[in-house]
Order: structure tokens, then sequence, then C-alpha cells
């Protein structure tokens, strides 16, 4: 199970740049479905990749679905060699995306972003519209119940206002 | 001159429709029909209860839903053991 609360206070505690995306950005914005990871994009900054690896470094990262006992290392080398990482942690399963489909990076995704306070932390959250536009972009069939639900939030939104 | 009036309160208001409909709509995407079609069978109500609830607490059912399907998870594979 992962701990969301853990995983969020953490990242933002450490002073990582990052951005909730995906499935828990979804719950943020109002959507009632199930979802098992948390899923961020962060900055790729030295600065920011290295308090990344330093932050997450006790949690144990590898590679989800991986077999055990490749040689994966978390350090900040593999960050820079790679860009987005499937992991698990012993705070439960987390998506590090350094770009999305139809999104960009951290700093394109920015300014649609929106700024929470959850946990005694405050972090960034895609905002709905963009989150909607990502999600149509990536084009998954399994999406798409996802995607009708947020568009659902957005017109009861626009309803009460 | 009555007509007049009636005319650019009219114009007026369709002025500010416009402006709203351009605000809502600009850069936004147009609908899908396939997600349209997924929209008829989505719960609203349990949408409009969700809003009700701060960012926190809907994290926090959320927790709440993960560990209660990882308990039935549980319950289901102990009961398929021989």
């Amino acid at each position: 199970m992962t701990d969301y609360r853990k995983l969020i206070t953490l990242l933002a505690e450490a002073g990582i740049e990052f951005i909730l995306i995906g499935g828990v950005a979804a719950v943020a914005h109002g959507s009632t479905r199930l979802t098992k990871d948390l899923d961020i994009v962060y900055q790729r900054t030295e600065e920011n990749v290295g308090r990344l690896v330093r932050a997450l470094a006790p949690y144990h990262p590898y590679l989800r679905g991986a077999p055990p006992g490749l040689p994966f290392e978390w350090s900040e080398r593999t960050i820079w060699n790679g860009l987005n990482f499937t992991l698990t942690t012993s705070l439960g399963a987390l998506d590090l995306f350094g770009e999305i489909t139809g999104g960009g990076g951290y700093d394109d995704l920015l300014p649609h972003s929106i700024r929470l306070r959850l946990f005694g932390v405050e972090c960034w959250c895609l905002g709905l519209e963009r989150l909607i536009e990502v999600k149509r972009a990536m084009g998954r069939p399994r999406d798409l119940e996802a995607i009708a639900e947020l568009e659902l939030i957005r017109e009861e939104r626009e309803r009460r206002s | 001159m009555g007509e007049v009036k009636m005319t650019e309160e009219r114009s007026g208001r369709e002025a500010g429709r416009a402006k709203q409909w351009r605000r809502k709509n600009l850069g936004r995407l147009k609908p899908d029909p396939v997600i349209e079609a997924y929209k008829k069978h989505i719960d609203r109500t349990l949408i409009r209860e969700n809003l009700r609830l701060t960012v926190e607490q809907r994290i926090e059912e959320l927790m709440k839903l993960q560990q209660f399907a990882e308990e039935v998870r549980r319950a289901g594979r102990e009961a398929e053991r021989p």
C-alpha cells in the first residue's frame, strides 16, 4: 500500500521541486477512483535531482516489477541517464517523470499547476484543465473513464460557480 | 426608442454571454464522443459528495479505499487456498 501522506510530506520537506500528476492529482480535484501509486513530475536540475536522490535513498527505491538482484543503483547518475522511473519504495509505489506526453517537463507544467496545502506541507498539483489535456494526449484506453470523470468534475465545478 | 434600448440590452447580454463562452471554451479541447459516452455511466452523486471534502480528506479517503481493497484481495487469496 502506498503511504501518500508520508511520500508527499517527505518530498515537500526535502525541498524537492515536483508536481503531483496522475491519479492522486485527479483525487485532489475530486475523483473517486482508486489509484495505487504516486505520480510526480520532478524538475531536472542538478540541485533538485540531488535532493530527490538523498530524500528517497533511505526508502530503498527499486525498479517496480523488475526481478530482484538487478544492478540498479539509486543515484544521481541513474537519474541523469534516464528520464522516467517506475519505482517501488518502502513507502509504496512512486513514479517519477522527467517529462510527460502532451505536457512536457516541470517548467512547462508549473504555470498550469495549483498550490495545495496538505498534510502540513505545500506542494504543486497539476490543474484540472491540464490534467484532462495530458490524459487525453496519452490516448490510453484505460484512461477514458478517468477523463470522463474529470470532465464531469469540471462541469460540476462550473455549475456551482 | 424602447426598441433601441432593448436591442442594446440584448447585445450587451449577448456580448456578456459570448465573453463567458470564450472564457470557458477558449483553448479547451473539443468534446470527444467516446468520452461523452463514458460520462453516462458515471455516478455524479459520488463526485458531488467528494467535492464537499477538502483535498486532504480526499487523499485520506483514497488511502482508506486502498487499505480496504488490499484487505479484500487478501481475503480472496485466502479463500482460494485449498
